[in-house]
């Protein structure tokens, strides 16, 4: 049996109909089109999934959608706003913490998480706020560092 | 099959749920175990109850020289609560080797412990502290100490109808002292061993040990024997520490021998006593 | 060679603003109208004869729109070199993990169930794991009795050992008189070591998505690395025309060697041939653990004799790499993993024998370093035990066998672009080889160590590229070298622009498509910059030829007299007589775009074919064997903890050759990636297995390294070394490989230094360590 679900994604509102045994990941991908959001494993472990809820990260995959119900949702489609990217994009782009990018997103909204909550973090609590996050491709190196610069950027 | 899904608003509700539809019904607090065991078909629940929207049942409170904790709270709220962190500095630093931030902002304590993983953070440390937890069901309300709510491998007492409502830890007021250790092969994963203990001192050295070895067997394992060894020890300063305990409660790993479990077991032992130990003194 | 404008620059990357919006297309983000998901049942058995499938209640589910078995598929096999698989079990499985029927159907959910209504009979066939036992003479199993019979590629053909029927390639390599190098050893020391089987485990699971087109044609997006090979593959596995098949390659989420066979394609194909709707075939993590490629476990024993003062004067080397239940590319693995044991010596006597085994494992693949991770484990650490055996220093000893520029390596080739001295030199400097050790603290013993790295790049092999010249004068490269995060859209339109002297933003990529993009061998063996790059250069001059003649009447001059810059054409020394392309073209009417007035485009295509020289096969010599090896060194330091046996990297510092780097910060992507994937190949990555079932095919259980286990960015330093390549693109080589390589070797010695323990099996896990340091106390 499907169940009414009202999902805040991105300052947008979304009314729509969801199994109990739907997780918030492929509900955002699938019905919603908001594939930022990746899919790497399932089991929590990855964090591809990684999305903000009312100001907390979690792993979407391991998120029933309908305990979403109500709350506001940050996905990587919404961390840019009106075409401007937020200060932790361009420092992804301009630290080259992006290789082959299927991580990204993810680390990003755990970048951000951490950011929030510690706007000032130094390396060893960058690289503790971060590996819920896997990344295969870049040894975190770059991603670190471009989180440091984005948080001093957002300092000034 | 058909699945079929509630949001209780009170720990009433949920067990007028569970009640009603007993072993076919399912709870979910922050889903971090449950989930995977949904996808996997492991539990096909007929009711899946979401506990989540039971606002009264996440709390941190003193109340009585007991720390009350809801069942609801995430490992995060209890990780930052400065209330946790003034008086149990020790139990609040195991939180941030739970999982990732992400686990930790929407898994719950009482999932923890429901779950009754043997690799699981919480029960050996709660054990130490001698911790209570307080079992509801539709009609009645129980408290026992989580050594005999926690009966083997991802098992408790629960009945179908039944479910956690809090957990309460005494505060001792003697001088002590307490450690948590976990031998994990990353930051954040689960315990391949790991041992907890709570010491208290007196003039004449330790008047009382608590000592837990977690994750190798088929659940945390207090070593009472060990215990009684620590009794008196220490008046002069040095502790004397020989973590041996019955190998033959290990569990097979498909990673790691038995032997090598006994001998990390036996070193995070030997750390958690002596740290508690000097805590006990600095209290 | 002229100053360099955009060559040599680390231009931040063409894909990361797509990346960071979450943009970016992956094929595993996509959903079609109308399309099916798909769900494969697979073998439970490690090895077993399929007996009979029954899918009728199956069928019968509401919601199932195709199944598919071998049945409905030609029965032809497919494979990479040796042409031994199938794409679903005909009467046989090999593995626990093998497909042996697929269903179609409206939902995940619905295609999973059904599965659980199929009705497979098997009768059990004995299962052989251990490649040494494999590898006898009179084997548990045989576990291709038709091996002889098997088709196989004619470039690198397999050799057969008559009395190992489980053997599927025999590679040889023999140089000098081993008997007599021997004869002149003061020492021999003989010693055997291992690498556990490791997964790729890129963030993208493996996914194909496939559409059967009303004329009968395919088109198919898929996470791969090699868009050409896969549609070689789809062709040999289907019986399809190659011109009845599209492959479209959008962003990969990772490759590293395991995306290179049709794992999912094939069966989406088919699938949607059946039902004549789209089919996502999408893996789930478990499935890429046991039914995708694999590092090949292995077993290598080296022999060497040495002087005393350290100089090596005869090695013997036997490699023996488990393949799992069929060839792949394992079957190049096994050839080719026998240079991580000539690139970086000079060993006058030489013998080495590599033997790819087939065992009812998961597929040993191409992964990342492609053999040499496992022949350099061996011999780094073989090195290091000579060094210990005759009391020199071992950085000390390497410096002595060293090869140099000019000089013949075991396989016959002349040195060239070698780098590793240098690369060692930074290495020992920056590491602090020298320096004191760092003081322990408790249980935590500190220490340093240094491994070496070479990486060949294959050849023969061949890349093209395409260039279009635009009327307002932005040039656009057509490539088919995938993207799997190394870079090499922006490397390649570095490398268009510095040949056009535009600005990078200037260049448009358009990669990845069959259809429309040409011919290349692949994202694979760090080839991509060396050979595609080479074939980008060629084809911009070829377009530059045309441009040029089209330009000459207008500016009335030679066309030799010209040259390009900014999207306008110059005459050289004449910077006020030019044209912008555009104007080469004429207006058309009714505002419908602009035309040029011969030949329909300014178009230019080149091939580059990397050719290589004959090769013996009895010894492996030749002149030309691989395309060039990369070089390096990595030194680490390390905390280890002698009571539990825990292992930590406190630093990591690697130096190496890639020729010249085309964009230095993505090289050091390059390399810090590389540290990382080493870090976790060293200490953590396993797969463990019972009776041929996977026990770990999860992120929980199998241990990749997180931002924790990985130093950050104040204690991880890379360092460029370039000894530029005669053929390469602005002396270009490839670097995507070598890293990875060293970092073992480096860790294993690091570990030395600090606790006095010799492993040998990688990886150096913590109970592994415990127990040589328990054996060391006794
Ligand atoms: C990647 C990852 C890493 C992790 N690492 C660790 C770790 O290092 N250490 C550690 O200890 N744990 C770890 N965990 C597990 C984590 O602590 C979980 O949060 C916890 O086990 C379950 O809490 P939950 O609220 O999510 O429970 P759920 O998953 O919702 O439920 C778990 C079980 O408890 C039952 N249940 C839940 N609430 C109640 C209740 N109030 N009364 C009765 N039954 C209830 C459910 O029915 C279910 O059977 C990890 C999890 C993940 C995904
Ligand atoms: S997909 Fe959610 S953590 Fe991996
Ligand atoms: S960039 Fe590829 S996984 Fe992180």
């Amino acid at each position: 049996m499907k169940y009414p679900l009202k999902l805040h994604v991105n300052q947008r509102t979304y009314n729509l109909e969801v199994y109990p045994s739907q997780n918030l990941r492929d509900v955002l991908r699938e019905e919603l089109g908001l594939t930022g959001t990746k899919e790497g494993c399932s089991t929590g472990n990855c964090g591809a999934c990684t999305v903000i809820m009312n100001g907390m990260s979690v792993k979407s995959c391991l998120i029933l959608a309908l305990q979403a119900d109500g709350k506001e949702i940050l996905t990587v489609e919404g961390l840019s706003t009106n075409g401007q990217l937020h200060p932790l994009q361009e420092s992804f782009i301009d630290k080259q913490a992006v290789q082959c990018g299927y991580c990204t997103p993810g680390m990003l909204m755990s970048a951000k998480a951490l950011l929030d909550q510690n706007p000032n973090p130094t390396e060893e609590e960058v690289r503790d706020g971060l590996h819920g996050n896997i990344c295969r491709c870049t040894g975190y190196v770059k991603i670190v560092e471009a989180v440091l610069d984005a948080a001093e950027k957002i300092g000034q | 099959m058909n699945m079929f899904y509630y949001e209780p608003k009170t720990f009433q509700e949920a067990c007028d749920l569970l009640n009603k539809y007993q072993d076919d019904a399912k709870l979910i607090a922050g889903g971090q175990s449950l989930m995977i065991l949904l996808r996997q078909k492991v539990v096909v629940p007929e009711h899946l109850i979401n506990l989540k929207n039971i606002k009264e049942g996440a709390y941190i409170k003193e109340e009585g020289g007991e720390l009350k904790i809801g069942a609801l709270t995430t490992h995060r709220q209890i990780e930052k609560s400065p209330l946790v962190r003034e008086k149990l500095p020790a139990f609040a630093e195991v939180f941030s080797g739970i999982g990732s931030v992400q686990v930790r902002n929407w898994g719950t304590i009482g999932g923890n412990l429901a779950h009754s993983d043997p690799a699981g953070d919480l029960a050996p440390i709660l054990m130490v502290l001698g911790a209570r937890v307080r079992v509801i069901s539709k009609s009645n309300s129980n408290e026992m100490p989580l050594e005999s709510f926690i009966t083997g491998y991802l098992e408790t007492k629960l009945r179908a109808s039944e479910m956690l409502q809090e957990i309460i830890i005494p505060l001792s007021k003697a001088k002590s002292g307490m450690a948590y250790e976990k031998e994990s092969v990353r930051a954040g994963d689960m315990a391949m061993a790991s041992a907890a203990a709570f010491i208290e001192i007196g003039s004449k050295g330790i008047t009382r040990a608590k000592v837990v070895v977690g994750a190798v067997g088929e659940m945390p394992i207090r070593l009472e024997n060990l215990e009684k060894e620590l009794q008196g020890q220490g008046s002069k300063g040095e502790l004397h520490i020989d973590p041996k305990f019955d190998q033959s409660i290990i569990r097979m790993d498909p990673y790691v021998s038995k032997e090598y479990k006994y001998e990390i077991s036996k070193v995070k032992l030997r750390n958690v006593i002596q740290t508690a130990f000097e805590r006990a003194k600095q209290a | 060679m002229s100053e360099l404008n955009v060559v040599g620059k680390s231009v931040k990357r063409y894909d990361a603003l797509e990346k960071v919006t979450g943009k970016a297309p992956f094929v595993y983000d996509m959903f079609l109208p109308d399309m099916l998901w798909a769900k494969v049942l697979r073998s439970p058995y490690p090895h077993a004869k399929i007996i009979k499938i029954d899918t009728t209640e199956a069928e019968k589910l509401p919601g199932v729109v195709g199944i598919l078995t071998a049945a409905d598929l030609p029965k032809t096999n497919h494979g990479a070199g040796l042409i031994d698989e199938p794409t679903m079990a005909i009467d046989r499985v090999r593995f626990v993990g093998e497909p042996v029927v697929a269903v179609a159907a409206e939902s995940e959910d619905i295609a999973q169930e059904a599965l659980t209504l199929i009705d497979v009979e098997y009768e059990e066939l004995p299962g052989v794991f251990d490649p040494e036992i494999a590898m006898q003479t009179n084997p548990p199993s045989i576990i291709h009795p038709d091996l002889r019979s098997y088709s196989f590629s004619p470039v690198v053909p397999p050799a057969f050992d008559d009395d190992k029927p489980n053997v599927y390639n025999h590679y040889k390599i023999r140089h000098g008189n081993l008997e007599a190098g021997f004869q002149q050893a003061d020492v021999v020391i003989e010693n055997r070591f291992t690498t556990a089987m490791m997964q790729h485990c890129q963030m993208e699971p493996h996914v194909a998505v496939a559409r059967a087109e009303v004329n009968g044609d395919i088109t198919v997006w898929t996470s791969a690395q090699t868009i050409y090979g896969i549609k070689q593959m789809l062709c040999d596995a289907l019986q399809m025309s190659s011109s009845k098949v599209r492959v479209i390659v959008p962003y990969v989420g990772g490759g590293y060697g395991g995306k290179v066979e049709i794992k999912t394609e094939a069966i989406a194909v088919g699938l949607a041939m059946k039902t004549r709707r789209p089919v996502r075939f999408a893996f789930t993590r478990e499935e890429v653990f046991t039914s995708a490629s694999v590092r090949h476990p292995s077993v290598i024993y080296v022999k060497d004799g040495v002087k005393k003062d350290g100089t090596l004067v005869a090695r013997e080397v036997k490699v023996i790499l488990n393949g799992g239940a069929y060839s792949a590319y394992g079957y190049l693995t096994v050839r080719n993993a026998s240079f991580g044991a000539v690139g970086t010596y000079k060993v006058p006597n030489f013998k080495l024998d590599s033997y790819g085994v087939y065992t009812n494992l998961p597929i040993g693949g191409a992964f990342r370093g492609f053999g040499s991770n496992q022949v350099c484990w061996a011999i780094e650490c073989q090195m290091d035990r000579i060094a210990d055996h005759l009391n020199i220093d071992p950085v000390e000893l390497r410096r002595k066998n060293l090869l140099s520029e000019g000089e013949i390596n075991v396989s016959g080739e002349t040195t060239h672009s070698y780098g590793t001295k240098e690369c060692l030199e930074k290495v020992v400097e920056e590491i602090g080889y020298n320096q004191p050790k760092g003081e322990s603290k408790g249980p935590w013993k500190r220490g340093r160590g240094i491994g070496l790295a070479n990486k060949y790049s294959i050849a023969p092999t061949s890349s093209c590229a395409i260039i279009k010249l635009h009327d307002d004068g932005y040039v656009e490269l057509r490539t088919s070298a995938d993207e799997m995060g190394q870079g090499s859209r922006t490397v390649l339109a570095q490398i268009a622009a510095e040949e056009f002297n535009v600005e990078f933003d200037k260049v448009k990529v358009v990669a990845g498509d069959t259809l429309i993009t040409p011919y290349d061998q692949g994202s694979i063996s760090s080839r991509t910059t060396y050979n595609t790059g080479n074939a980008v250069r060629l084809a911009c001059e070829d377009a530059k030829r045309q441009l040029f003649k089209q330009a000459a009447k207008k500016l009335e001059a030679p066309p030799e007299k010209l040259e390009t810059a900014n999207g306008r054409v110059f005459v050289k020394g004449s910077p006020d007589r030019s044209i912008a392309f555009g104007d080469l073209f004429i207006p058309t009417m009714f505002a419908s775009g602009k035309v040029l007035k011969q030949g329909a485009e300014l178009l230019g295509k080149a091939t580059w074919y990397q050719f290589a020289s004959a090769e013996d096969k009895e010894t492996g010599q030749g002149t030309r064997v691989v395309a060039f090896y990369i070089h390096g060194a990595t030194g680490a330091e390390v905390e280890v903890n002698e009571e539990t046996g825990e292992v930590r990297v406190i630093k990591a510092v690697s130096a190496f050759d890639m020729g010249k780097a085309i964009n230095p910060e993505l090289c050091e992507q390059q390399i810090e990636g590389g540290i990382g994937m080493g870090i976790g190949a060293a200490l953590y990555e396993e797969m463990a297995f019972d009776n041929g079932a996977v026990l770990n095919p999860n992120f929980m259980d199998y241990k990749i390294p997180t931002s924790r286990e990985i130093p950050g960015p104040s204690n991880v330093k890379s360092f460029i070394v370039e000894a530029n390549h005669p053929d390469g693109p602005f002396g270009a080589k490839g670097i995507g490989e070598g890293v990875t390589i060293s970092v073992g070797p480096a860790i294993q010695a690091a570990i030395n230094d600090a606790v006095g323990i010799r492993l040998g099996d990688m990886p150096m896990t913590r109970e592994r360590v415990f127990q040589a340091l328990s054996r060391k106390k006794a």
